[in-house]
C-alpha cells in the first residue's frame, strides 16, 4: 500500500507522478493519461504559460468537456501561478463570453470556442511539444492564499459570479474528503458524474488525483443514453462514487443498477441537494456493502464542510436527513437575520466558519461583502442563506433557502438570473420564474410571462420560442420546462408581483 | 383496459409530468427538443408508467429516439401489455 505525504495538494500529486508514474490519472470514453504524463505535460505547458502570459497571476479559462487535457490545463495553470477556471462545453457562448469577460485572461479551449484570446486544442498541442522537458520552478506553484481555481456560478443578477478557492482551502479540504466513509482510497477509481464547471466534481478530482487514484468520467454522451452509461459504469469497477442524488435516482430507476453492476463500490458520496431517506434506502439494498455518506456544503466554502453516513436507523427515523458534523477546521453557526448568534437548537441561517471558506467573489467585492466576513476570532465566514439548525449532538441540518435560490437536480440556480434572462427577450414584458414540485421534490421551473406583443399563434408556440431563445443565454438546465403566458401579473398590497400567489396557482 | 382508456391514461401521466396539457393535441413533437421532458423527467415516466399499468421498461432498454414522442411512448406501454 502506498503511503501519502501529507501537504499541498499540487505536493501530492507530485509524489504520486513520481512513485506511480504508470497509474492512470483519467480515464475520460477512450482517452486516458498517466500520472506521468499528467505531471509532464503540465510541466511543458506551465513552461509555455510562464513564456507567454503577460499578466502573471490572472485566471486561465479551461473550456472543453471532460477531456484529459483539460487537467492538464488545470495543473499547469496552478504551477505557472494562475487559478484555473473549468468552463463545460455544455454552457452557452454568451455565457462564456460573459465569464471570459470577467476573467480577462487567456482562454484554453480544449473543445472548439471562437475568441480572441483562445488558445486552441492545437496550439496547445503544438505547446506540449515545443516546450517539453521543460517545467515551472516550483515557485511559482500558487500555495496557501493564492487562488486555486475560480468557479462561476448562477448570481441573482443575471450574470454569473466567480468563487475564489484558495490553495490553503483546498489543500485543507482534500484529506477530509479522503477520509469520509472510513474507507481507505489510495489508489481507487472514483466516479465522476459533475461537469468540472460545477464544484461537485472537485470532490473525485481532488481526492483520486492526491491519493493516486483514477478519476474515471462519465462523459455527457453517455448520461444521456442509458445503456452507454451502465456499460461504462460497468467497465470502470469503480470503488468510489460521487454524484448529486438526483442523478443516483436516475440509475437506481433501473433494476440493474446494484452491486452487481459495481461489485467494488465502496462508498457513495453525496453533496449539491437533499439526499431523501427513500434514495438512500434503496442503495442500501441494491449495495449491502457500501456505505452512503451524505455532505453538505456550498461552492463558497469547497465543495463541502459536513458529513454524515446514512445507516438503517436514520433512514427509518421517518425524519428528513440530516447533513451531518463538520469536517476539522469548520464551525457551523446559526445566525437570526441580525446577525446574532443563535443556540439550543433554534433554527436560522446556516453560517460557515473555517478554513476552507472562499476569499470572495472576483472582481465582485459589492457582492463578497454582503455575506463574506471574519469572526471576532480572526476566523474567515460565510453566510450561505441556508436555513438550518444543529440539534444536541451537534449534528447540523438543513431546511431550505432563504432567498430565491433552488436546487434543481443538483445544478445551484437564482430564479432571479432565470428572470433577468428572460427579461431581456424584446417581446417580454414581466416574468416569474418559480419552482414546480412533484411528490415533494423540484421537478422543474415554470416561467409566467406577460407579452408585450404576440409572437406565435399558440400559447405552446410562444414557450417553445421563449425556450428556443433562452438556449442562447441560459445553460440547459435552467430554461424552464413549463412557460405559462398571462395577461398581467397579479401583486401583493405593497405593489410588488405576488410570487407566493402565483406559486399557489401553479401547485 | 380498452385502448382509448389506456391511451387517455397515459396521456394524463405526460401532461402532469411533462407539466404542460400540449401533449393531448401535439403528439409527434420532440418532446425532448419542445423542452416538455428531460432525462430526469423521462426516468420519472418510466416509473409512473411501471406504478400505473405494471409496464417495466428499463431505462437501459430503450434508446431516446424510441420515447421522444406521445405517439412512440404510447406504442411502446401498447406493445407490453
Amino acid at each position: 500500500m502506498n503511503t501519502m505525504p501529507s501537504g499541498s495538494f499540487l505536493s501530492c500529486v507530485h509524489y504520486q507522478a513520481v512513485s506511480n508514474s504508470d497509474s492512470l490519472a483519467m480515464v475520460s470514453d477512450e482517452q486516458s493519461l498517466t500520472y506521468g504524463q499528467l505531471w509532464r505535460e503540465s510541466d511543458s505547458l506551465a513552461a509555455y504559460i510562464l513564456d507567454h502570459s503577460c499578466d502573471n497571476t490572472a485566471p486561465i479559462a479551461v473550456y472543453g468537456h471532460k477531456s484529459p487535457l483539460m487537467l492538464v490545463c488545470f495543473l499547469a495553470a496552478v504551477k505557472s501561478g494562475h487559478p484555473y477556471v473549468p468552463i463545460d462545453a455544455s454552457v452557452p457562448d454568451s455565457r462564456v463570453l460573459d465569464i471570459l469577460s470577467q476573467t480577462k485572461g487567456d482562454v484554453f479551449a480544449v473543445s472548439d470556442f471562437e475568441h480572441p484570446s483562445a488558445i486552441t486544442n492545437e496550439r496547445i498541442r503544438e505547446a506540449l511539444k515545443e516546450y517539453d522537458g521543460r517545467s515551472a520552478s516550483q515557485k511559482y506553484w500558487v500555495s496557501d492564499d493564492d487562488i486555486f481555481y475560480i468557479l462561476f456560478t448562477s448570481g441573482s443578477t443575471g450574470s454569473p459570479k466567480g468563487v475564489k478557492v484558495t490553495e490553503r482551502c483546498v489543500s485543507r479540504f482534500f484529506p477530509w474528503a479522503l477520509s469520509l466513509g472510513n474507507t481507505d482510497k489510495t489508489g481507487q477509481t472514483f466516479i465522476n458524474q459533475a461537469p468540472f464547471s460545477f464544484d461537485l466534481s472537485v470532490y473525485e478530482l481532488c481526492m483520486s488525483l492526491a491519493s493516486g487514484g483514477t478519476l474515471f468520467c462519465l462523459t455527457k454522451e453517455k448520461q444521456e443514453n442509458s445503456r452507454l452509461l451502465f456499460e461504462t459504469l460497468a467497465q470502470s469497477c469503480a470503488e468510489v462514487w460521487v454524484s448529486t442524488p438526483s442523478f443516483a435516482d436516475m440509475c437506481l430507476a433501473d433494476m440493474s443498477f446494484c452491486e452487481n453492476l459495481l461489485p467494488n463500490l465502496e462508498v457513495f458520496i453525496f453533496c449539491g441537494e437533499t439526499l431523501f431517506p427513500s434514495t438512500a434506502r434503496k442503495l442500501r439494498e441494491r449495495f449491502p456493502d457500501a456505505k452512503v455518506v451524505n455532505t453538505y456544503g456550498p461552492t463558497e466554502s469547497t465543495v463541502a464542510v459536513t458529513e454524515i453516513e446514512i445507516d438503517a436507523k436514520l433512514i427509518d427515523s421517518g425524519e428528513p436527513l440530516p447533513v451531518g458534523f463538520t469536517k476539522p477546521g469548520t464551525r457551523i453557526l446559526i445566525w437570526d437575520k441580525d446577525g446574532k448568534e443563535l443556540e439550543g437548537g433554534e433554527q436560522g441561517e446556516i453560517v460557515i466558519a473555517g478554513d476552507t471558506v472562499s476569499a470572495g467573489y472576483y472582481n465582485r467585492d459589492d457582492l463578497s461583502n454582503k455575506v463574506f466576513g471574519y469572526l471576532a476570532d480572526g476566523t474567515r465566514y460565510y453566510k450561505t442563506g441556508d436555513k438550518g439548525y444543529v440539534d444536541d449532538d451537534g449534528c447540523l441540518h438543513y431546511i431550505g433557502r432563504l432567498d430565491l435560490q433552488i436546487k434543481l437536480n443538483g445544478y445551484r440556480i437564482e430564479l432571479g438570473d432565470i428572470e433577468k434572462n428572460i427579461q431581456k427577450l424584446p417581446y417580454v414584458s414581466s416574468v416569474v420564474a418559480l419552482p414546480a414540485f412533484r411528490n415533494g421534490k423540484i421537478s422543474h421551473i415554470a416561467a409566467i410571462v406577460c407579452l408585450n406583443r404576440a409572437i406565435a399563434e399558440s400559447d405552446f408556440k410562444t414557450g417553445l420560442r421563449i425556450k428556443e431563445d433562452l438556449k442562447e443565454t441560459l445553460p440547459h438546465y435552467m430554461i424552464p420546462r413549463k412557460i405559462v403566458i398571462k395577461e398581467s401579473l397579479p401583486t401583493t398590497n405593497n405593489g410588488k408581483v405576488d410570487r407566493k400567489a402565483l406559486q399557489e396557482e401553479l401547485g | 383496459m380498452e385502448n382509448n382508456e389506456l391511451e387517455a391514461a397515459i396521456l394524463d401521466l405526460l401532461a402532469d409530468i411533462a407539466a404542460d396539457d400540449v401533449v393531448y393535441d401535439e403528439r409527434d413533437i420532440d418532446l425532448f427538443e419542445a423542452g416538455l421532458l428531460d432525462s430526469m423527467a423521462a426516468i420519472e415516466l418510466l416509473i409512473a408508467l411501471e406504478c400505473t399499468f405494471s409496464v417495466i421498461i428499463a431505462p437501459t432498454e430503450v434508446e431516446r429516439e424510441e420515447m421522444n414522442t406521445v405517439n412512440k411512448i404510447i406504442a411502446q406501454v401498447k406493445a407490453r401489455m
